[in-house]
């Protein structure tokens, strides 16, 4: 009987549900004239605002999401991976689709939450729309979401880690705070350079190297799975501190008890930038 | 208009009870505004329904009023009595005695395939195997109080004497906010003349009951921190496809920031520090 009962209740809710759907199509295909509002002709204040013309919705369904375990080679690639950015970051309030451009053809979506809440850095604007970081292969990967979807923040802070002394820089309001030796990614697995972000902050009791693990958005560019994960590089500590400063790691950034104490206070979505200096 | 209709069936989705307290989130430094408002509707970029009705206090001292849903809202949506304040650093909107219109007069074709497949449902109770049933939505990401038995019998017999006039009905619908905490009270909801309302209880803060439906989502305690430092809980929030449209039901907002003097022309502001992370305890796999 209860069986029978979650699926009438399932039921009633899915009526509502879809009443709500089709009230709603109709409500955006139709102004209060009766006119078919995607036919309308385009002006230029429309153009200006960035009101696109309508294009159906995209299927939630059939897109991919764009977490650390997801390839999306369709997504438009960061075009200036060192470059900074004002500290802006955004976190979708539900499940978006991401577009190639403002406007354009949706090519995965991006959920709420993978490691918590999801924070992406945003790394470009248009009107109405925001180009954000992606958490998926390849590195450098990048969409475009609509911002009324999402919440904006600022953060203040910017990682930096330099493959060549094989250290790791804190910023703050445009201020270091702080440089650590670090150990990075040997020859055989480096660490990707380029830029990419906090992703998460994660108590993992299935390792024992670190009290904290802070997965970053990309990806070894070497190992395509590492320890049943898809080869997500993070930065955690190490317990033993004859590491730091060397190349070492197969592909992630093992960092002193200081300097994670100081990372788990960054904002996810905080931009990491890797280069070889 | 259609746009009446889907403000008033907007509040239909609340079949059930809830009780949601928010976490924390931002809220600025004095003079703030706080603000309430009962219903509000945007398509196409363009004010459907403005937020009506409303209230607000710029100064600390507590605002109130009231009022109805407005007309064009319906003529679906009929009764809603509105009590709305807003003081210092805190609002509230309660509203009452709603009610979501005829049925038969707004049924739309798929919805009425269904109602026959609900009422089929409840014809075939006492013998149907249960392996004949669809499981049409799959798993909720809400805790779905299940009726008793003589509820769900009451609810069908309703259901199969056709015996219902209105899509819904809401007693109570409670949204507050003080500071940057929020709570969201849906009680007495039932759907369809059911004699048993769906209970949902413990529901997350911007919970959605629909994440992979690519026409609509449906938003429970939806939370977001304004350009402006602002704390804003809606309890109810439908959204088209990427935002096209969106309605919101009961809103209030705290701790919003104040530009300092009328007609100055307003800086961009930037938007509120991002949070510090709270650490997830889980699996996370990495390059070592």
């Amino acid at each position: 009987m209860s069986r029978i009962m979650t699926l009438i209740s399932k039921t009633l809710v899915l009526l509502v549900a879809m009443a709500l759907a089709v009230a709603t199509v109709l409500l955006v295909v139709s102004d209060s004239d009766g006119r078919d509002r995607s036919t309308r002709e385009r002006t230029p204040a429309d153009r200006q605002l960035g009101n696109e013309p309508a294009r159906a919705p995209a299927d939630l369904r059939r897109l991919v999401a764009a977490t650390t375990a997801a390839s999306l080679p369709a997504a438009p690639a960061d075009a200036t991976p060192q470059a900074t950015t004002d500290g802006l970051v955004v976190r979708p309030l539900r499940v978006l689709p991401l577009y190639d451009k403002p406007a354009g053809r949706a090519f995965a979506k991006m959920p709420p939450q993978q490691f918590g809440d999801t924070w992406l850095p945003v790394i470009g604007q248009r009107s109405g729309w925001v180009r954000v970081l992606l958490p998926s292969r390849p590195n450098g990967a990048t969409g475009w979401l609509r911002e009324s979807g999402v919440e904006l923040r600022t953060s203040p802070y910017l990682v930096r880690v330099h493959l060549g002394s094989r250290t790791l820089e804190i910023n703050y309001e445009g201020g270091s705070i702080g440089s650590w030796p670090v150990a990075v990614g040997s020859p055989d697995t480096p660490t990707p350079t380029g830029r990419t972000f906090l992703l998460g902050s994660v108590l993992d009791d299935a390792q024992s190297f670190s009290p904290i693990i802070l997965p970053l958005g990309s990806h070894s560019d070497t190992l395509d799975t590492y320890g049943g994960g898809p080869g997500t590089v993070a930065l955690h500590g190490w317990p033993e501190a004859s590491v730091f400063g060397s190349a070492i790691s197969h592909g992630c950034i093992r960092v002193p008890a200081d300097a994670l104490d100081r990372l788990t206070q960054v904002p996810l979505g905080t931009l990491v930038i890797v280069d070889n200096s | 208009m259609r746009h009446d209709s889907i403000a008033a069936t907007v509040v239909a989705v609340m079949v059930g009870s809830a009780l949601l307290v928010a976490t924390p989130g931002a809220s600025s430094a004095a003079p703030t505004r706080s603000s309430a408002y009962g219903i509000a509707v945007n398509a196409g970029g363009q004010e459907v329904v403005p937020p009506s009705p409303s209230v607000e206090s710029t100064d600390g001292s507590t605002q109130s009023t009231g009022g109805e849903i407005p007309p064009e809202a319906g003529p679906l949506l009929s009764g809603g009595v509105l009590e709305l304040s807003a003081g210092d650093d805190e609002a509230r909107v309660s509203v009452t005695n709603l009610t979501i219109g005829n049925l038969a007069a707004s049924l739309p074709p798929e919805l009425r395939e269904q109602l026959d497949q609900l009422q089929a449902a409840c014809a075939g109770l006492e013998q149907a195997p249960v392996e004949e049933l669809p499981d049409i939505l799959g798993e909720l990401p809400v805790v779905v109080e299940q009726p008793t038995e003589e509820e769900l019998i009451e609810f069908c017999n309703g259901l199969l004497d056709g015996d219902f006039a209105n899509l819904a009905t809401i007693d109570t619908l409670q949204v507050a906010c003080t500071g940057d905490i929020g709570t969201v009270t849906v009680l007495g909801a039932s759907a369809l003349g059911s004699g048993a309302p769906l209970d949902l209880e413990n529901v997350e803060p911007n919970t959605e009951l629909f994440p992979d439906n690519p026409l609509l989502s449906v938003t429970l305690n939806r939370q977001s921190n304004g350009p402006r430092g602002g704390f804003t809980v809606d309890g109810l929030v439908v959204s088209l496809g990427e935002g096209e449209a969106e309605a919101v039901v009961a809103s209030t907002t705290c701790g919003e920031g104040i530009p300092q003097a009328a007609g100055d022309s307003e800086e961009p502001t930037e938007p509120p520090i991002a949070p510090a992370p709270t650490p997830q305890v889980g699996s996370a796999p990495v390059t070592g």
